[in-house]
Protein backbone atom coordinates (compact mmCIF):
# COMPACT_ATOMS: atom_id res chain seq x y z
CA UNK A 1 0.00 0.00 0.00
CA UNK A 2 2.39 2.72 1.00
CA UNK A 3 6.15 2.26 0.08
CA UNK A 4 8.92 5.09 1.32
CA UNK A 5 12.19 5.21 -0.39
CA UNK A 6 15.04 7.28 0.45
CA UNK A 7 13.18 10.18 1.43
CA UNK A 8 14.44 13.12 2.55
CA UNK A 9 12.61 16.95 2.97
CA UNK A 10 14.23 19.77 4.34
CA UNK A 11 12.26 22.90 5.30
CA UNK A 12 14.69 26.12 4.40
CA UNK A 13 17.54 24.63 4.25
CA UNK A 14 17.62 22.51 7.24
CA UNK A 15 17.05 18.91 6.91
CA UNK A 16 14.03 17.78 8.57
CA UNK A 17 14.08 14.17 7.13
CA UNK A 18 16.68 12.08 5.96
CA UNK A 19 16.73 9.16 4.36
CA UNK A 20 13.30 7.57 5.39
CA UNK A 21 12.41 4.34 4.07
CA UNK A 22 8.98 2.24 5.33
CA UNK A 23 6.35 0.31 4.04
CA UNK A 24 3.21 -0.62 5.05
CA UNK A 25 0.45 -3.29 3.68
CA UNK A 26 -2.88 -2.78 3.01
CA UNK A 27 -4.93 -3.15 5.66
CA UNK A 28 -2.14 -2.69 8.21
CA UNK A 29 -1.85 0.68 10.42
CA UNK A 30 1.35 2.19 11.44
CA UNK A 31 1.94 4.77 14.62
CA UNK A 32 4.51 7.19 13.83
CA UNK A 33 6.42 8.12 17.62
CA UNK A 34 8.73 10.38 18.56
CA UNK A 35 9.67 13.64 20.21
CA UNK A 36 8.43 17.29 19.23
CA UNK A 37 10.28 18.33 16.17
CA UNK A 38 11.69 15.12 14.93
CA UNK A 39 9.72 15.34 11.76
CA UNK A 40 7.09 13.17 12.08
CA UNK A 41 4.18 15.65 11.04
CA UNK A 42 6.44 16.49 7.87
CA UNK A 43 6.44 13.10 7.36
CA UNK A 44 2.47 12.83 7.71
CA UNK A 45 2.03 15.94 5.24
CA UNK A 46 4.90 14.05 2.41
CA UNK A 47 2.37 11.24 2.52
CA UNK A 48 -0.82 12.97 1.97
CA UNK A 49 0.91 15.14 -0.41
CA UNK A 50 0.69 18.45 1.23
CA UNK A 51 4.46 19.21 0.89
CA UNK A 52 6.86 17.44 -1.60
CA UNK A 53 9.63 15.93 -0.97
CA UNK A 54 13.47 16.80 -2.16
CA UNK A 55 14.45 13.67 -3.02
CA UNK A 56 13.30 9.97 -2.73
CA UNK A 57 9.79 8.59 -3.70
CA UNK A 58 6.83 7.66 -1.82
CA UNK A 59 4.58 5.33 -3.67
CA UNK A 60 0.68 4.19 -2.74
CA UNK A 61 -0.50 1.54 -4.30
CA UNK A 62 2.37 1.20 -6.11
CA UNK A 63 1.20 4.43 -7.80
CA UNK A 64 4.13 7.55 -7.42
CA UNK A 65 2.36 9.90 -5.15
CA UNK A 66 2.34 13.41 -7.05
CA UNK A 67 0.15 15.41 -5.41
CA UNK A 68 -3.32 15.40 -2.96
CA UNK A 69 -5.10 11.54 -3.40
CA UNK A 70 -8.67 11.69 -3.63
CA UNK A 71 -8.94 8.67 -1.62
CA UNK A 72 -6.48 9.32 1.12
CA UNK A 73 -7.91 10.67 4.03
CA UNK A 74 -6.46 13.56 6.32
CA UNK A 75 -7.02 14.31 10.16
CA UNK A 76 -5.02 17.33 10.66
CA UNK A 77 -4.21 18.16 13.95
CA UNK A 78 -6.57 20.68 16.23
CA UNK A 79 -8.68 19.00 13.53
CA UNK A 80 -9.21 21.91 10.82
CA UNK A 81 -13.00 21.93 11.08
CA UNK A 82 -14.27 24.86 9.48
CA UNK A 83 -16.14 27.32 12.05
CA UNK A 84 -18.47 28.65 9.22
CA UNK A 85 -20.17 25.37 8.49
CA UNK A 86 -22.45 23.57 10.86
CA UNK A 87 -21.32 19.67 11.30
CA UNK A 88 -23.68 18.82 8.36
CA UNK A 89 -22.01 20.83 6.35
CA UNK A 90 -18.29 19.89 7.32
CA UNK A 91 -18.94 16.56 6.53
CA UNK A 92 -20.49 16.99 3.03
CA UNK A 93 -17.55 19.58 1.90
CA UNK A 94 -15.21 16.99 0.64
CA UNK A 95 -18.57 14.61 -1.43
CA UNK A 96 -19.21 19.06 -2.66
CA UNK A 97 -16.64 19.66 -4.18
CA UNK A 98 -15.71 16.02 -5.64
CA UNK A 99 -19.57 16.72 -7.55
CA UNK A 100 -21.55 14.43 -5.90
CA UNK A 101 -24.85 14.49 -6.29
CA UNK A 102 -27.04 15.99 -3.09
CA UNK A 103 -28.96 12.46 -2.72
CA UNK A 104 -25.63 10.72 -2.56
CA UNK A 105 -24.01 13.40 0.00
CA UNK A 106 -27.09 13.40 1.97
CA UNK A 107 -27.18 9.57 2.33
CA UNK A 108 -23.59 9.17 3.04
CA UNK A 109 -23.43 12.13 5.61
CA UNK A 110 -26.23 11.18 7.43
CA UNK A 111 -25.06 7.46 7.59
CA UNK A 112 -21.56 8.27 8.79
CA UNK A 113 -23.54 10.69 11.32
CA UNK A 114 -24.84 7.93 12.90
CA UNK A 115 -22.01 5.43 12.86
CA UNK A 116 -19.97 8.16 14.49
CA UNK A 117 -23.21 8.18 16.79
CA UNK A 118 -23.08 12.54 16.74
CA UNK A 119 -26.41 12.55 14.23
CA UNK A 120 -27.85 14.92 17.30
CA UNK A 121 -24.71 17.70 16.46
CA UNK A 122 -25.71 17.81 12.78
CA UNK A 123 -26.98 21.52 13.26
CA UNK A 124 -24.41 22.83 15.15
CA UNK A 125 -21.53 24.43 14.34
CA UNK A 126 -17.66 23.42 15.80
CA UNK A 127 -17.42 26.15 18.42
CA UNK A 128 -20.90 24.53 20.18
CA UNK A 129 -19.25 21.04 20.20
CA UNK A 130 -16.80 19.13 23.25
CA UNK A 131 -13.25 18.25 22.25
CA UNK A 132 -14.08 14.67 21.30
CA UNK A 133 -17.39 15.83 19.54
CA UNK A 134 -14.87 18.11 17.38
CA UNK A 135 -12.89 14.79 16.84
CA UNK A 136 -15.92 12.56 15.56
CA UNK A 137 -16.84 15.00 13.08
CA UNK A 138 -13.11 15.37 12.03
CA UNK A 139 -13.04 11.52 11.54
CA UNK A 140 -16.94 11.60 9.79
CA UNK A 141 -15.06 14.19 7.43
CA UNK A 142 -12.56 11.89 6.41
CA UNK A 143 -14.70 8.47 6.41
CA UNK A 144 -17.94 9.83 4.23
CA UNK A 145 -14.69 9.78 1.38
CA UNK A 146 -14.81 5.98 2.06
CA UNK A 147 -10.71 6.21 1.99
CA UNK A 148 -8.68 3.50 1.44
CA UNK A 149 -5.75 5.74 3.37
CA UNK A 150 -6.19 7.05 6.52
CA UNK A 151 -3.30 9.65 8.15
CA UNK A 152 -3.40 11.03 10.97
CA UNK A 153 -1.82 13.64 13.01
CA UNK A 154 -1.91 13.81 16.70
CA UNK A 155 -5.59 13.93 16.42
CA UNK A 156 -6.08 13.19 20.00
CA UNK A 157 -3.48 14.98 21.73
CA UNK A 158 -6.19 17.97 22.91
CA UNK A 159 -8.28 15.17 24.08
CA UNK A 160 -8.98 14.44 27.99
CA UNK A 161 -7.88 10.54 29.05
CA UNK A 162 -10.61 8.87 28.73
CA UNK A 163 -12.49 10.21 25.57
CA UNK A 164 -8.86 9.55 24.32
CA UNK A 165 -9.27 6.01 25.08
CA UNK A 166 -13.07 6.24 23.51
CA UNK A 167 -11.48 7.87 20.30
CA UNK A 168 -8.97 4.90 19.85
CA UNK A 169 -11.29 2.33 20.40
CA UNK A 170 -13.56 4.21 17.74
CA UNK A 171 -10.53 4.28 15.19
CA UNK A 172 -9.64 0.40 15.46
CA UNK A 173 -13.69 -0.37 15.39
CA UNK A 174 -13.88 1.49 12.02
CA UNK A 175 -10.98 -0.04 11.02
CA UNK A 176 -11.63 -3.90 11.64
CA UNK A 177 -14.83 -2.70 9.88
CA UNK A 178 -13.86 -0.79 6.75
CA UNK A 179 -10.43 -2.21 6.28
CA UNK A 180 -8.42 0.98 5.63
CA UNK A 181 -4.83 1.55 5.67
CA UNK A 182 -3.79 4.26 7.99
CA UNK A 183 -0.82 6.25 9.63
CA UNK A 184 -1.10 7.80 12.87
CA UNK A 185 1.75 10.51 14.00
CA UNK A 186 1.45 10.56 18.01
CA UNK A 187 3.65 11.30 21.10
CA UNK A 188 2.09 9.56 23.49
CA UNK A 189 3.48 6.02 23.92
CA UNK A 190 0.38 3.90 25.14
CA UNK A 191 -1.43 5.67 22.11
CA UNK A 192 1.58 3.87 19.25
CA UNK A 193 0.67 0.67 20.80
CA UNK A 194 -2.65 0.26 21.49
CA UNK A 195 -3.05 2.09 17.68
CA UNK A 196 -0.08 0.52 15.47
CA UNK A 197 0.34 -2.93 13.88
CA UNK A 198 3.78 -1.57 13.48
CA UNK A 199 5.21 1.40 15.36
CA UNK A 200 8.32 3.62 13.84
CA UNK A 201 10.35 5.41 16.37
CA UNK A 202 11.79 8.94 14.50
CA UNK A 203 15.02 10.86 16.09
CA UNK A 204 15.93 13.76 14.43
CA UNK A 205 14.47 13.37 11.11
CA UNK A 206 15.67 9.59 11.04
CA UNK A 207 14.11 6.22 12.01
CA UNK A 208 15.90 4.81 14.41
CA UNK A 209 13.75 1.38 15.20
CA UNK A 210 10.50 0.11 13.63
CA UNK A 211 8.67 -2.32 16.34
CA UNK A 212 6.06 -5.22 15.50
CA UNK A 213 2.90 -5.21 17.39
CA UNK A 214 1.43 -8.92 16.97
CA UNK A 215 -0.74 -8.31 19.76
CA UNK A 216 -2.08 -5.35 17.93
CA UNK A 217 -6.55 -4.88 17.89
CA UNK A 218 -6.65 -8.02 20.37
CA UNK A 219 -9.44 -7.66 22.97
CA UNK A 220 -9.16 -5.99 26.50
CA UNK A 221 -5.69 -5.25 25.00
CA UNK A 222 -4.88 -2.23 27.57
CA UNK A 223 -5.08 -4.66 30.31
CA UNK A 224 -2.50 -7.37 29.22
CA UNK A 225 1.06 -7.69 30.37
CA UNK A 226 1.78 -7.60 26.20
CA UNK A 227 0.85 -3.96 26.02
CA UNK A 228 2.84 -2.72 29.06
CA UNK A 229 5.76 -4.53 27.74
CA UNK A 230 5.55 -3.00 24.43
CA UNK A 231 5.32 0.19 26.10
CA UNK A 232 8.21 -0.52 28.22
CA UNK A 233 10.27 -1.34 25.20
CA UNK A 234 9.33 2.48 23.13
CA UNK A 235 9.93 4.01 26.46
CA UNK A 236 13.24 2.91 26.77
CA UNK A 237 14.06 3.74 22.94
CA UNK A 238 12.34 6.68 23.06
CA UNK A 239 14.49 7.48 26.41
CA UNK A 240 17.96 6.39 25.27
CA UNK A 241 17.33 8.89 22.33
CA UNK A 242 16.74 11.37 24.70
CA UNK A 243 20.12 10.52 26.63
CA UNK A 244 21.70 10.23 23.11
CA UNK A 245 19.81 14.14 22.33
CA UNK A 246 21.66 15.54 25.73
CA UNK A 247 25.02 14.03 24.52
CA UNK A 248 24.51 15.68 21.37
CA UNK A 249 23.54 18.90 23.34
CA UNK A 250 27.04 18.63 25.62
CA UNK A 251 29.49 17.96 22.93
CA UNK A 252 27.88 20.74 20.77
CA UNK A 253 28.60 23.15 24.22
CA UNK B 1 -36.45 40.29 19.44
CA UNK B 2 -38.97 41.89 22.26
CA UNK B 3 -35.56 42.98 23.63
CA UNK B 4 -34.66 44.47 20.64
CA UNK B 5 -38.03 46.04 19.75
CA UNK B 6 -36.95 47.64 23.15
CA UNK B 7 -33.63 48.73 22.85
CA UNK B 8 -35.05 50.59 19.42
CA UNK B 9 -37.91 52.56 21.36
CA UNK B 10 -35.78 53.34 24.77
CA UNK B 11 -33.26 55.02 21.82
CA UNK B 12 -36.02 56.89 20.05
CA UNK B 13 -37.52 58.09 22.98
CA UNK B 14 -34.32 59.42 24.57
CA UNK B 15 -33.47 61.25 21.24
CA UNK B 16 -37.01 62.62 21.44
CA UNK B 17 -36.56 63.84 25.32
CA UNK B 18 -33.18 65.16 24.27
CA UNK B 19 -34.83 66.98 21.66
CA UNK B 20 -37.44 68.40 23.66
CA UNK B 21 -35.06 69.66 26.37
CA UNK B 22 -33.52 71.74 23.61
CA UNK B 23 -36.78 72.79 22.54
CA UNK B 24 -37.71 74.30 25.62
CA UNK B 25 -34.35 75.19 26.82
CA UNK B 26 -33.10 77.47 23.65
CA UNK B 27 -36.05 80.08 22.66
CA UNK B 28 -35.09 80.13 18.88
CA UNK B 29 -37.03 79.13 16.12
CA UNK B 30 -34.39 77.25 14.45
CA UNK B 31 -34.78 74.43 17.29
CA UNK B 32 -38.32 73.43 15.67
CA UNK B 33 -40.98 71.46 18.59
CA UNK B 34 -40.77 67.57 17.87
CA UNK B 35 -44.80 67.48 17.39
CA UNK B 36 -45.01 69.84 15.11
CA UNK B 37 -42.03 67.98 13.43
CA UNK B 38 -43.39 64.79 13.37
CA UNK B 39 -47.16 66.13 12.43
CA UNK B 40 -45.31 67.76 8.92
CA UNK B 41 -43.24 64.47 8.53
CA UNK B 42 -46.06 62.77 8.37
CA UNK B 43 -48.34 64.95 6.42
CA UNK B 44 -45.34 65.21 3.77
CA UNK B 45 -43.75 61.64 3.69
CA UNK B 46 -45.18 59.69 0.98
CA UNK B 47 -46.10 63.01 -0.98
CA UNK B 48 -43.03 65.08 -0.69
CA UNK B 49 -39.91 62.94 1.53
CA UNK B 50 -40.42 59.59 0.19
CA UNK B 51 -39.45 60.18 -3.58
CA UNK B 52 -36.12 62.33 -2.43
CA UNK B 53 -35.60 59.33 -0.12
CA UNK B 54 -36.31 56.71 -2.49
CA UNK B 55 -33.39 58.85 -4.85
CA UNK B 56 -30.72 58.72 -2.27
CA UNK B 57 -31.06 54.87 -1.26
CA UNK B 58 -31.05 54.19 -4.80
CA UNK B 59 -27.51 56.56 -4.91
CA UNK B 60 -26.47 54.81 -1.87
CA UNK B 61 -27.09 50.92 -2.71
CA UNK B 62 -25.60 51.40 -6.04
CA UNK B 63 -22.39 52.86 -4.72
CA UNK B 64 -22.33 49.92 -2.16
CA UNK B 65 -22.66 47.15 -4.36
CA UNK B 66 -20.03 48.05 -7.25
CA UNK B 67 -18.06 49.03 -4.32
CA UNK B 68 -18.49 45.69 -3.24
CA UNK B 69 -18.02 44.07 -6.04
CA UNK B 70 -14.69 45.96 -6.77
CA UNK B 71 -13.68 46.42 -3.61
CA UNK B 72 -14.16 42.53 -2.00
CA UNK B 73 -12.45 41.19 -5.63
CA UNK B 74 -9.29 43.55 -5.08
CA UNK B 75 -9.26 42.69 -1.68
CA UNK B 76 -8.82 39.36 -2.26
CA UNK B 77 -6.86 39.14 -5.10
CA UNK B 78 -3.97 41.52 -2.73
CA UNK B 79 -4.81 39.35 0.15
CA UNK B 80 -3.85 35.96 -1.07
CA UNK B 81 -1.39 37.07 -3.48
CA UNK B 82 1.51 38.77 -1.63
CA UNK B 83 3.16 39.69 -4.74
CA UNK B 84 0.23 41.49 -6.33
CA UNK B 85 0.28 43.39 -2.66
CA UNK B 86 3.62 44.59 -3.07
CA UNK B 87 2.43 46.85 -5.93
CA UNK B 88 -1.38 47.66 -5.25
CA UNK B 89 -0.36 48.44 -1.25
CA UNK B 90 1.47 51.64 -1.67
CA UNK B 91 -1.10 52.75 -4.51
CA UNK B 92 -3.83 52.07 -2.10
CA UNK B 93 -2.17 54.18 0.67
CA UNK B 94 -1.33 57.08 -1.25
CA UNK B 95 -5.14 57.52 -2.33
CA UNK B 96 -7.00 56.40 0.70
CA UNK B 97 -6.40 59.38 2.70
CA UNK B 98 -6.83 62.20 -0.15
CA UNK B 99 -9.78 64.04 0.34
CA UNK B 100 -12.35 62.66 -2.49
CA UNK B 101 -15.07 65.17 -1.73
CA UNK B 102 -12.96 67.92 -2.86
CA UNK B 103 -12.99 66.05 -6.77
CA UNK B 104 -16.73 66.30 -6.53
CA UNK B 105 -16.41 69.39 -9.43
CA UNK B 106 -13.86 66.92 -11.38
CA UNK B 107 -16.28 64.16 -11.43
CA UNK B 108 -19.17 66.29 -12.72
CA UNK B 109 -16.92 67.57 -15.12
CA UNK B 110 -15.89 64.31 -16.36
CA UNK B 111 -19.61 62.18 -15.58
CA UNK B 112 -22.03 64.87 -15.95
CA UNK B 113 -24.27 66.48 -13.53
CA UNK B 114 -26.52 63.68 -13.07
CA UNK B 115 -26.44 60.47 -11.06
CA UNK B 116 -23.16 58.84 -11.73
CA UNK B 117 -20.90 61.39 -10.91
CA UNK B 118 -22.20 61.04 -7.39
CA UNK B 119 -22.66 57.65 -7.22
CA UNK B 120 -18.59 57.59 -8.62
CA UNK B 121 -17.68 59.79 -5.51
CA UNK B 122 -19.21 57.68 -2.84
CA UNK B 123 -17.51 54.47 -4.56
CA UNK B 124 -14.08 56.10 -4.20
CA UNK B 125 -14.94 56.91 -0.95
CA UNK B 126 -16.48 53.69 0.45
CA UNK B 127 -14.32 51.23 -1.55
CA UNK B 128 -10.86 51.53 -0.02
CA UNK B 129 -12.66 50.65 3.40
CA UNK B 130 -13.45 47.27 1.83
CA UNK B 131 -10.50 46.40 -0.27
CA UNK B 132 -8.27 47.50 3.01
CA UNK B 133 -10.65 45.04 5.66
CA UNK B 134 -11.24 42.13 2.85
CA UNK B 135 -7.46 42.02 2.30
CA UNK B 136 -6.42 41.78 5.90
CA UNK B 137 -9.38 39.54 7.17
CA UNK B 138 -7.79 37.05 3.94
CA UNK B 139 -4.47 37.72 5.65
CA UNK B 140 -5.61 36.80 9.28
CA UNK B 141 -6.90 33.32 8.01
CA UNK B 142 -4.97 30.29 10.18
CA UNK B 143 -2.71 28.75 7.88
CA UNK B 144 -4.76 25.38 9.31
CA UNK B 145 -7.44 26.06 7.56
CA UNK B 146 -5.43 26.07 4.12
CA UNK B 147 -4.00 22.79 4.81
CA UNK B 148 -7.23 21.08 6.03
CA UNK B 149 -9.26 22.81 2.63
CA UNK B 150 -6.14 21.09 0.59
CA UNK B 151 -6.06 17.68 2.24
CA UNK B 152 -9.88 17.68 1.33
CA UNK B 153 -8.63 18.22 -2.29
CA UNK B 154 -10.00 21.83 -2.91
CA UNK B 155 -8.66 23.50 -5.86
CA UNK B 156 -8.51 27.46 -5.91
CA UNK B 157 -11.86 28.29 -6.80
CA UNK B 158 -13.31 25.96 -3.94
CA UNK B 159 -10.71 27.51 -1.38
CA UNK B 160 -12.24 30.85 -2.60
CA UNK B 161 -16.30 29.79 -1.62
CA UNK B 162 -15.99 27.34 1.22
CA UNK B 163 -12.97 29.13 2.91
CA UNK B 164 -11.44 32.37 2.30
CA UNK B 165 -14.76 34.28 1.44
CA UNK B 166 -16.92 33.04 4.63
CA UNK B 167 -14.03 33.92 6.63
CA UNK B 168 -14.29 37.09 5.59
CA UNK B 169 -17.83 37.63 5.45
CA UNK B 170 -18.44 39.39 8.81
CA UNK B 171 -15.21 41.81 8.30
CA UNK B 172 -16.39 42.87 5.04
CA UNK B 173 -19.95 43.35 7.21
CA UNK B 174 -17.97 45.69 9.95
CA UNK B 175 -16.91 47.84 7.11
CA UNK B 176 -20.55 48.25 5.67
CA UNK B 177 -21.41 49.55 8.56
CA UNK B 178 -18.74 52.17 8.76
CA UNK B 179 -18.73 52.90 5.21
CA UNK B 180 -22.63 53.40 5.36
CA UNK B 181 -22.65 56.35 7.80
CA UNK B 182 -19.75 58.30 5.64
CA UNK B 183 -21.70 57.99 2.90
CA UNK B 184 -24.89 59.14 3.91
CA UNK B 185 -22.78 62.57 5.13
CA UNK B 186 -21.18 62.50 1.57
CA UNK B 187 -24.15 61.91 -0.01
CA UNK B 188 -26.31 64.63 1.97
CA UNK B 189 -23.15 67.01 0.67
CA UNK B 190 -23.21 65.59 -3.14
CA UNK B 191 -26.87 66.14 -3.27
CA UNK B 192 -26.39 70.09 -3.23
CA UNK B 193 -25.09 70.31 -6.38
CA UNK B 194 -26.88 70.18 -9.79
CA UNK B 195 -29.93 67.49 -8.07
CA UNK B 196 -33.66 68.08 -7.67
CA UNK B 197 -34.02 65.01 -6.00
CA UNK B 198 -32.10 63.30 -3.03
CA UNK B 199 -32.55 64.00 0.74
CA UNK B 200 -29.73 66.33 0.47
CA UNK B 201 -31.36 68.44 -1.73
CA UNK B 202 -34.92 67.98 0.53
CA UNK B 203 -32.87 69.51 3.48
CA UNK B 204 -30.90 72.04 2.04
CA UNK B 205 -33.51 73.23 0.21
CA UNK B 206 -36.15 73.59 3.08
CA UNK B 207 -33.22 75.22 5.23
CA UNK B 208 -32.75 78.03 3.02
CA UNK B 209 -36.28 78.75 2.33
CA UNK B 210 -36.35 78.80 5.73
CA UNK B 211 -38.89 76.19 6.83
CA UNK B 212 -37.52 74.16 9.28
CA UNK B 213 -40.10 71.80 9.94
CA UNK B 214 -39.78 70.36 6.72
CA UNK B 215 -36.06 70.31 7.63
CA UNK B 216 -36.22 68.52 10.35
CA UNK B 217 -38.55 66.32 8.31
CA UNK B 218 -35.59 65.40 6.08
CA UNK B 219 -33.24 64.74 9.03
CA UNK B 220 -35.75 62.53 10.33
CA UNK B 221 -35.81 60.81 6.79
CA UNK B 222 -32.15 60.47 7.15
CA UNK B 223 -32.08 59.06 10.23
CA UNK B 224 -34.68 56.10 9.40
CA UNK B 225 -32.28 55.53 6.12
CA UNK B 226 -29.41 54.72 7.87
CA UNK B 227 -31.24 53.15 10.51
CA UNK B 228 -33.11 50.89 8.56
CA UNK B 229 -29.85 49.94 6.17
CA UNK B 230 -27.73 49.10 9.33
CA UNK B 231 -31.28 46.77 10.03
CA UNK B 232 -30.35 45.49 6.88
CA UNK B 233 -26.16 44.47 7.74
CA UNK B 234 -28.02 42.81 10.96
CA UNK B 235 -30.08 40.54 9.30
CA UNK B 236 -27.46 39.41 7.38
CA UNK B 237 -24.91 39.06 10.08
CA UNK B 238 -27.54 37.14 11.53
CA UNK B 239 -28.14 34.84 8.59
CA UNK B 240 -24.47 34.20 7.57
CA UNK B 241 -22.32 34.51 10.75
CA UNK B 242 -24.17 33.23 13.49
CA UNK B 243 -21.44 31.37 14.04
CA UNK B 244 -19.19 34.24 14.54
CA UNK B 245 -20.24 35.31 18.04
CA UNK B 246 -20.38 30.99 18.91
CA UNK B 247 -16.77 31.18 18.53
CA UNK B 248 -15.85 34.31 20.21
CA UNK B 249 -17.66 32.61 23.38
CA UNK B 250 -15.49 29.96 23.00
Amino acid sequence: MIEVKELDFAYQKEKVLKNINLEVKKGESLAVIGPSGCGKTTLLYLLAGLEQADQGTIKINSQLLTGIRDRSGVILQDYGLFPWKTVYNNLALGLKIRGAAGGEIKEKVNSALKRLKISELKDKYPAELSGGQKQRVAVGRSLVLAPDLLLMDEPFSALDALTREEMQNLILEIHARENFTYVLVTHDIAEAAFLGHKIAVIKKGKIAAVLENPHFGEKALREKEEFFELQKKLRNLMSLEAEGEDKDEKTEI
Amino acid sequence: MKKQKFDSLYALLLIVAVWYLLYFSIDSAIISSPTAVIKVFSANFSSEILPHLLMSFYRITAAVLVSLIFGVSIGLLTGMHPKIDRYLAPLIYLLYPIPKIAFLPVFMLLFGLGDLSKIILLIVIVIFQIIVTTRDGVRSIDSKYFASARSLGMDRLDIYQHLVLPAVFPGILTALRITIGTSIAVLFFAENFAVRYGIGYYIMNSWSMVNYLKMYSGIIAVSLLGYFLFKGIDLLEAKFCSWQKLSDKN
